[in-house]
């Protein structure tokens, strides 16, 4: 619902009792956005609301009512980007982490990138991980063939598969959602 | 009490020796090897595996006097890195949010957590899918108590620790009496040492002798608060799910020191570095303090070298968190106090009158505060984002001699970008 803020041009009053005109440029404010409207044919009712016998809105979106043509991006720009709101998806569960070494860059996580790491998700076919083997920590590749699930470290080099058994020492610690690596 | 209240359902959640969980959340070679976390200045065990707790290593016990067994043993140790669990905290806590209920942060490592919204069949469950969602989540495991009132979910919790699942649920069991019986009457939350020997000299030992004595009994040779545990062993609630946090009304800063202490000017260096912490951390609760104690003492076990401690309060002309004016007023405080010669090895700041600051204006008030308060702002902004003491005042020194002993600490934070953890890749 649009409130009427004030009447900023007139035109052509056909009637002074009806405060009926013919055509009407007028500043409206909705709950978050002010805009200028052309309202033809309209008049103005006791309660501030207009009437419209027919309508043409033009909506401007309004910096300032005032001098210039004002910005039209004013209802969009709010806030910087917040990397953390779109890379970050469940805060509690998300880490971040520093990459150490380059078994990894074939698949392209190189020495020294960060990683986001979310604990909560269940890892896909192909996803990267952060696994635990043989207690320790280390980025992998996870792989599922069938039944079988292997960690693999990108290489085409099949003999460094390492199978996901039932073992308690080879688990997913968590899956890797997003690889910073600065290229400056 | 009214009959609603019965079917009343509260779960403790407690963290399973939380500081040695969050140590091994990256360093997996621990994971099944017997760990202890030091106190500050590495002094006493804090917190304690299963492994070390096995090896009959004490809580509280100090380092040196376990560290025969420690060496023998092969036992890892860590000096406590509070950043660290202070961030996997904020994740648990977080984490027990999402699940729609009434929470009590009641310590850094265990919450209170009102589930009875949930039937009387299904709670049990319910505790074992937050427990699930907790350890997935965080990597943290706990144990989780269920039952009537808060005392008998700390009863519940001790059981839950020595589960296999981890979970317990008091909900539903007719007598508790033959588990109560089991509880030694100085695990009963709400029972002190003071109360404990009390209570024995009388003839309880046991949560069930306790719950039931008679309520005058109670009273007349305790007092209310003891009345109230029995109470609450009997499953009708007395105390209350506090969810909203209470602001503080004070706040201390203090630590022992890693060598002993002699210069007035390293002293100095230690006490403005106290204050900026405690004013950065009243700053961030948007509090103001009205007066300020600075405490110096010696160690109270070498009184060969003279023993010492003194303190004194000032209060601030207006209230204030602006670190200047406090490390202005602590600095002038220590130099009443300080005497030659000493040894110091403790030394802290407290400040105390903690009020809401926001919209307070008075007669001084000027526009130079609001400068002041925007510099404030930008050091905290900037510490924040570059890490701890990158802008500090000069007072506080840069050397840091002072300061204190973390010979065995991991180093990792997960919440700075400084000091991530790494993994092999």
């Amino acid at each position: 619902m649009a409130n009427l803020v004030r009447v900023i041009h007139r035109h052509t009053k056909c009637c002074f009792e009806c405060s009926r005109f013919d055509s009407l440029l007028i500043q409206l404010q909705t709950q978050n956005t002010t805009y200028l409207t052309l309202v033809d044919n309209c008049y103005i009712t006791k309660e501030n609301k207009i009437r419209t016998f027919m309508k043409l809105t033009i909506p401007y979106y309004l910096h300032k009512a005032g001098a210039g043509f004002p910005s039209p991006a004013t209802d969009y720009i709010e806030e910087d980007i917040d990397l953390n709101v779109h890379l970050i998806k469940n805060v509690p569960a998300t880490f971040v982490i520093r990459v150490q070494g380059k078994s990894m860059t074939d698949v392209g996580i190189n020495d020294g990138d960060i990683l986001v790491v979310d604990k909560s998700l269940a890892p896909k076919n192909f996803s990267t991980v952060i696994a635990n083997v043989h207690d320790e920590l280390v980025v992998k590749n996870f792989v599922q063939e069938r039944d079988k699930k292997f960690l693999t470290s990108g290489s085409k080099n099949f003999e460094d598969r390492i199978l996901i058994n039932e073992e308690d020492d080879i688990f997913i610690w968590g899956v890797v959602t997003y690889v910073i690596h600065s290229v400056y | 009490m009214s009959s609603t209240q019965y079917t009343r359902k509260l779960a403790l959640v407690d963290c399973n020796s939380f500081y040695v969980s969050c140590e091994r959340l990256f360093n997996p070679k621990i994971r099944k090897k017997p760990v202890v976390v030091l106190s500050n200045n590495d002094g006493c065990i804090i917190s304690r595996s299963n492994e070390a707790k096995a090896l009959g290593i004490k809580m509280g016990e100090p380092y040196f006097k376990a560290k025969d067994i420690i060496i023998k043993n092969n036992v890892h140790v860590f000096s406590s890195n509070y950043s660290l669990y202070g961030d996997l905290s904020r994740r648990v806590m977080r984490t027990l949010k999402r699940f729609n209920s009434a929470i009590e942060v009641y310590s850094i490592d265990e919450a209170f957590m009102d589930l009875s919204n949930f039937s009387d069949t299904e709670v049990e469950e319910v505790g074992k899918e937050i427990r699930n969602t907790v350890l997935q989540w965080t990597g943290i495991p706990t144990s989780i108590g269920i039952a009537k009132t808060k005392t008998l979910s700390k009863v519940a919790n001790h059981i839950a620790k020595k589960k296999q699942s981890g979970v317990t649920s008091l909900i539903g069991i007719e007598n508790i009496d033959p588990i109560l019986e089991k509880v030694e009457i100085n695990d009963v939350w709400g029972v002190g040492r003071q109360l404990t020997k009390f209570y024995q000299k009388n003839g309880i030992y046991n949560a069930k002798q306790l719950k039931n004595k008679s309520n005058t009994w109670i009273k007349k040779c305790s007092n209310v608060l003891g009345s109230r545990t029995a109470m609450e062993l009997r499953g009708i609630p007395c105390i209350d799910l506090e969810t909203t946090t209470t602001k503080r009304k004070s706040c201390v800063v203090s630590r022992s020191f890693g060598k002993r202490v002699e210069s007035f000017q390293e002293l100095k260096e230690a006490v403005a570095n106290y204050c900026l912490n405690a004013s950065e951390k009243i700053r961030s609760e948007s509090l103001v303090a009205k007066s300020i104690t600075v405490f110096v003492r010696t160690s109270p076990f070498q009184r060969n070298f003279g023993y010492y401690s003194n303190s004194k309060t000032i209060d601030f002309p207006i209230a204030t968190n602006n670190s200047i004016e406090t490390v202005k007023a602590a600095i002038s405080i220590l130099e009443s106090i300080y005497k030659d010669g000493y040894r110091y090895q403790k030394a802290g700041v407290l400040l105390t009158g903690l009020s809401n600051s926001e919209g307070k204006k008075n007669l001084f008030s000027s526009e130079k505060d609001e400068k002041i308060n925007s510099l404030m702002r930008s050091i905290d902004n900037t510490n924040y984002r570059y890490g701890r003491s990158t802008l500090s005042l000069a007072s506080a020194g840069i050397q840091k001699k002072w300061n204190m002993r973390r010979e065995h600490s991991s180093k990792i934070d997960t919440a700075d970008f400084y000091c991530l953890p790494t993994i092999r890749a």
